[in-house]
């Protein structure tokens, strides 16, 4: 029988940092870093077009609660078409942000 | 500097935002070491309007462009020699090097090798994407082996540079490898760049999908993941297994950090102790007070100084050439002959020499031109006088005697011969006069103070205050003594003419 | 030409009962060599030894035989009396006539005869007998010191309050062990934290002591009093010597993950440190948790926050040698897992919980502040069942011993949720009720006495789940029946059993463990302190389970043995040793797994170059299962010669 996963008792003095990831569609060329390397995978293909004709990534708001604003895709960006703007307070619940 | 601008990126204000979105491929991995060097600068306590950008030619040269402080986008492969100008010229500045690795290890490979050894303190970042990637991917000098690109169709043979080795065997005090999906380490790396005394050497590896990666079959992310797979990270990595090939590991990590006195303080230090070196201040000058001898110069510029009376006139140009050996103190002569006539006489003077390959024993020659008015022409094409000291000379030198010039011998080394009609010979046993004086060295002051007696054309006054300024301290006895036998010997051979 | 001398004792009559003594004597006088010839009515008393001794210098004896008791009760009197004399005490040799004759034997004939035949035995194997010197090996003056519980921590302070220096060395982050766990502890309600803490300060502080946490030892060569030992350190990803304990990297780590401090029922992030009190206060990057692995940095989120700039991604495993002179074992103890007793649901239900896991719920620094709570629903249990003897005293389930320390603690937690919750009803099944130290009966039978604990005597034979209940299936041995139980909450004292590492860790040190894990002594009643293996010494639970008091006491005993060891500069070894005559030896390397004390080594051989054995004389303990086992006859046992073995045969056959 596998051992069972219990609920741990202090989670809610364990809060992590949430980001919102900000795109600017116009400078992005698809060149897919910051989707790949994502911890989270929070960010996904835009459906539609950039005027160069590359597709952008987009943040869902489903999606939303999981940035921990680790801030990898805003430092790896070749083209400085992405940041995070980090919520000033450590607002989310660990359980529903935990992905890992 | 440009004024900064509305932001849109945190990172803007770092960027010229009329030229973002930049020219560099999806997936360069050049943007990302820009990003990073854009935020080393703002972490750093460094003063942005001394810090300086200078890049090569390639893709990675056009970095200086985007960035928002003094930048200079230079000819290929001359970004080190201009950043080392930069900083010598302002040695407040903080000098940056942002450039490829064909522009820095190719056509500046030497220019690399030499900062590095000297210690110039810039700090030089090589992107290193594995080819020349703006003239459409050919194969560069850190291309691995067995990589395909244009100019290697069927593979690299050639072993490539291992940069980092290369610099740090230079003597490089610090030098880094990272990878450009490395940011955490790089802005590490470059921080510590910054505030280093010395040549700093970061080289980041970087994909260059468009070109390298298609070719090798690395499209897209592709190339950037084998990249990473292929990364060993490490504290204390061992250079000499920093060799990187199509499929060795990359070790990446800091490779040398150590203290050595930079290029400038080098000087500073050695020197110092010799010379009063002055400190730069911003602008190159120096300040008046410390500077006594060009204060002087300053307190009376431009007077001219007095004329003495009997100063000789001389009409036109009177061109004379000077042979003998190399050793014979040729040159000597000739500047001595310059300087008498246009420092202390007062007219002007041309002053070249001649030379052949031998450092002793060829053949050497001087030519001076005097006037009491403007030179035309720097060269003797029909010496009006000659005086040759060695037969070898002689016979170099023998067709440009002239019908109706004067020639002035060596009594015993020379023996001339076909003169053309008309040459006036006046011959002195130079070597034999200075052997007696008891140094053969100073035959060409005997020669010397023969031709004043002969030669109208410098005063005797001018030509003694010339000698006593050009010859070594404490040789003045014997070289004022040779110089009075030579000229006796020449009135006394005047006299003896005139009667 | 060899003089000998035959000393014949009386033993009173233990011995002159069954031998004639005179007629031993006279015979004996006649041997070859043999120039003096003696009997006594007691050799081993003082005057005794004092014509032994006037005898050897007066008659000029080259060697002397006794013919005695067994060497195992006066042999090292008897040699003592011949270096006091002046003779090698290896040129000295008992030849038992008491054990091996007189005790068993009735007939007189018989028994002087068989005695005459041991002495000339004696006799012939002295002939060979050589002089032998023990010799001498340097103790190096420090101290390593495996664990850092109470056992480890106790030992630590004892050795460095000598004045020794100690390598502290322990697995996890911080010290404190599974004491640091603990809320309060039997008989005296103790706040466990309190008075550990103080103590691991004390360790932190000491200047003697070199405090390797977060390291393991992974490589042990050498021999008592010289041991070169390898201690791994792990890589913290925060420099030790930077970090403040500040604690500003955590509140941005995005990693939650389960405390192993609080044993799964509490949370801490990626970058931690294990409790408030850790010692040392530095801390530590999970590197399996965090975001961040060996090829690519991701998150620097504490990177930025860490204002002394301790963090660094690149820190490697460290190797450190130090040499020591003593060892000191005090690995400690675990539960044995819930999940290998399917019938008490085999860790399946999350309202079965262990004993620590208890114990995590009622300390008031555990994940739930101090408050005994459900895991499954957070509420306060009303009814709760604490099962004693889970695991132990069950060979069915591999344990046969008894845990020792359950009892007692059962009675702890129930009398202390009984505080917390004074309507609760708490049911206890036992099979015995052990409280045998000071104040533990007194305390068992307050408890006992307690309204509303109702300690019931029987194995639980079921804990199951019916519906949204845990039903507990017991036996009520004293009224006869069977007792269902629906319970909020379950507690199971599980067996102790030996720390996870200890097995790995024997195998690194060559220390021999019982079937059960725990460390062997070298003698259970005589020597409990120490290990088969001199100068590695036993402290704690990983010798036995054990309570803390025990455990104290124990660190103290085994830091005094390692002290006793030190206060010498060299320690002598008896030279009756094992060795290798290096031209016979052909290298089959038999001896080297023939040797119980890993004293026999494959060395290049000097003079050839070719592999050949070696031996380790301050291992060897001449127990002679080398000599007799070489195919080749190349090792002898120095005082126990081929040649002084046939020659005792001959003479006696």
């Amino acid at each position: 029988m596998p051992p069972v996963k219990r609920k741990l008792f202090n989670l809610d003095q364990y809060q992590v940092p949430r980001g919102k990831v900000q795109i600017i569609s116009e400078r992005c060329k698809g060149c897919s870093l910051c989707l790949e390397y994502c911890p989270n995978k929070v960010l996904a293909w835009s459906t539609d077009y950039n005027f160069k004709g590359y597709r952008y990534p987009v943040l869902e708001e489903t999606e939303e609660k999981y940035c921990i604003s680790c801030r990898f895709c805003e430092e790896v960006c070749p083209d400085f078409a992405i940041y995070v703007t980090t919520e000033p307070e450590l607002t989310a619940k660990p359980q529903s942000t935990q992905r890992k | 500097m440009i004024e900064p601008q509305i932001l849109d990126h945190p990172k803007d204000m770092l960027l010229r935002k009329e030229r973002i979105p930049h020219i560099w491929c999806p997936g360069c991995g050049l943007g990302s070491v820009l990003s990073a060097l854009v935020d080393a600068l703002r972490n750093s306590d460094l003063d942005l309007k001394n810090v300086a950008v200078v890049s090569g030619i390639g893709c990675t040269g056009r970095a200086a462009g985007y960035l928002n402080l003094d930048s200079f986008h230079t000819t290929h492969g001359r970004a080190i020699p201009y950043a080392t100008g930069l900083k010598l010229a302002n040695p407040d500045l903080t000098v940056i090097v942002f450039s490829g690795d064909g522009d820095l290890a190719a056509i500046g490979g030497n220019h690399l090798i030499h900062a590095a050894r000297r210690n110039v303190d810039i700090k030089v970042i090589c992107v290193n994407n594995f080819n020349y990637g703006m003239t459409g991917g050919q194969g560069g000098p850190t291309t691995p082996r067995l990589a395909r690109t244009t100019t290697t169709s069927y593979g690299n043979t050639e072993k490539p540079f291992n940069l980092v080795h290369l610099t740090a065997a230079c003597g490089a005090p610090y030098v880094a490898r990272w990878t450009s999906a490395h940011p955490h380490y790089m802005k590490i790396a470059m921080g510590e760049m910054l505030k280093k005394d010395g040549f700093s050497f970061l080289e980041v590896i970087a994909p260059c999908p468009t070109n390298f990666g298609r070719r090798n079959k690395l499209r897209e992310i592709k190339l950037l993941q084998r990249f990473l797979e292929q990364a060993i990270l490490e504290a204390q990595p061992d250079i000499a297994k920093a060799d990187i090939e199509l499929d060795s590991p990359i070790l990446c990590g800091k490779f040398v950090d150590l203290e050595r006195p930079s290029y400038l303080a080098a000087i500073k230090e050695t020197v110092s102790a010799k010379v009063k070196v002055y400190d730069f201040r911003g602008d190159g000058r120096v300040p008046l007070e410390e500077a006594p001898v060009k204060a002087a110069a300053a307190k009376a510029p431009g007077k001219p100084a007095e004329v003495p009376a009997e100063r000789p006139i001389i009409q036109r140009p009177v061109q004379i050439k000077l042979a003998g050996l190399g050793g014979q103190g040729i040159g000597l002569c000739g500047l001595i002959i310059g300087r008498a006539a246009a420092i202390f006489d007062h007219n002007q003077a041309v002053y070249t020499q001649e030379y052949s390959p031998e450092a002793r024993g060829g053949a050497s020659a001087s030519s001076i031109i005097v006037a009491s008015g403007q030179i035309h022409a720097p060269y003797v094409t029909e010496p009006d006088i000659m005086v040759i000291m060695a037969q070898g000379a002689y016979n170099k030198y023998q067709k440009d005697v002239r019908p109706g010039s004067r020639l002035i011998i060596d009594k015993d080394l020379v023996r001339p011969k076909d003169l053309p009609g008309s040459v006036q010979v006046q011959a002195i046993p130079a070597t034999r006069l200075a052997e007696e004086l008891g140094q053969k060295v100073v035959a060409n002051i005997v020669t010397l103070g023969f031709f004043t007696a002969l030669v109208p054309y410098i005063s005797l006054a001018a030509m003694q205050k010339a000698l006593k300024g050009s010859i070594p301290k404490g040789t003045e006895e014997l070289n004022l003594r040779a110089f009075e036998t030579g000229y006796d010997y020449g009135k006394k051979m005047q006299e003896e003419e005139a009667v | 030409m060899t003089r000998l001398g035959v000393f014949i004792c009386h033993c009173g009559k233990n011995i002159a009962r069954t031998v004639n003594i005179e007629a031993l004597r006279e015979k004996a006088a006649t041997l070859p060599h043999v120039v003096l010839a003696k009997d006594y009515l007691y050799l081993c008393s003082k005057p005794g030894q004092t014509m032994i001794a006037d005898d050897i210098r007066e008659h000029r004896l080259d060697k002397v035989l006794i013919a005695a008791c067994s060497p195992r009760l006066h042999g090292k009197t008897f040699a003592q009396t011949a270096q006091r004399a002046g003779l090698n005490p290896y040129l000295l040799d008992m030849a038992n006539i008491r054990e091996h004759c007189s005790w068993v034997h009735i007939d007189g004939a018989e028994g002087t005869e068989k005695a005459f035949s041991i002495i000339k035995g004696g006799l012939g194997r002295l002939l060979y007998a050589e002089p032998l010197e023990p010799f001498q090996s340097p103790v190096t003056k420090r101290v390593l010191v495996i664990g850092g519980g109470v056992a480890g921590i106790q030992a630590t302070l004892d050795i460095a309050n000598s004045g020794y220096e100690v390598y502290l060395v322990e697995k996890s982050p911080s010290l404190g062990g599974h004491m640091a766990q603990l809320g309060e502890t039997f008989p005296t309600l103790d706040c466990s934290s309190c008075i550990l803490t103080p103590k691991m300060v004390e360790v932190s502080q000491n200047e003697h002591v070199h405090l390797l946490s977060y390291s393991e030892v992974t490589r042990i060569e050498g021999n008592i009093g010289q041991f070169q030992v390898t201690v791994r350190l792990r890589p913290r990803y925060v420099d030790e010597t930077l970090c403040t304990g500040c604690g500003d990297c955590v509140p941005t780590c995005p990693v939650v993950v389960s405390n192993e401090f609080d044993q799964g029922l509490g949370a801490r992030k990626a970058v931690y440190l294990p409790f408030p009190q850790a010692v040392p206060a530095v801390y530590t990057i999970d590197w399996d948790a965090c975001l961040n692995t060996d090829k690519l940095i991701i998150c620097e989120n504490c990177y930025k926050d860490c204002e002394a700039k301790a963090i660094n991604f690149l820190m490697e495993p460290q190797e450190k040698m130090v040499e020591v002179g003593a060892v000191v074992l005090a690995t400690g103890y675990e539960l044995m897992p819930v999940a290998r007793i399917g019938e008490y649901g085999g860790d399946e239900y999350e309202d079965v919980i262990d004993g620590l896991q208890f114990e995590r719920m009622l300390s008031a620094s555990g994940p739930t502040g101090g408050v005994v709570r459900r895991p499954s629903d957070g509420r306060i249990p009303q009814n709760v069942v604490f099962v004693q003897c889970a695991g132990s005293r069950d060979p069915e389930h591999g344990i046969p011993y008894c845990s020792k320390v359950c009892c007692m603690y059962t009675a702890k937690h129930a009398l202390l949720y009984k505080h917390a919750v004074p309507d609760g009803q708490v049911y206890v099944f036992y099979i015995d009720i052990r409280a045998a130290g000071k104040g533990h009966e007194e305390f068992v039978q307050k408890v006992m006495s307690e309204e509303r604990i109702l300690y019931l005597r029987g194995k639980v034979s079921k804990i199951f789940k019916s519906g949204a209940k845990l039903v507990v299936w017991g036996a009520d041995t004293l009224s006869g029946r069977q007792v269902e139980i629906e319970a909020d909450l379950v507690v199971l004292a599980m067996a102790v059993i030996p720390s996870s590492g200890s097995q790995k860790l024997a195998r690194t040190l060559h220390i021999a463990s019982d079937l059960s894990g725990f460390f062997s002594e070298a003698h259970p009643k005589l020597r409990p302190l120490e290990s088969n293996t001199d100068g590695i010494f036993l402290a704690g639970a990983a010798q036995f389970a054990k309570d803390i008091t025990d455990t104290v006491s124990q660190a103290t005993g085994a830091a005094g043995k390692a002290l006793s060891l030190l206060a010498n500069d060299f320690i002598k070894l008896e030279p009756t040793i094992s060795e290798v005559e290096e031209g016979i030896c052909r290298g089959c390397g038999l001896c080297v797994s023939i040797c119980p004390f890993g004293a026999v080594k494959m060395l290049p051989s000097t003079r050839t170059g070719a592999m050949v054995a070696g031996i380790n004389p301050i291992l060897c303990k001449g127990c002679g299962l080398c000599t007799a086992g070489c195919l080749s006859g190349a090792v002898t046992l120095k005082g126990s010669s081929f040649k002084q073995i046939f020659a005792q045969l001959e003479e006696m056959v």
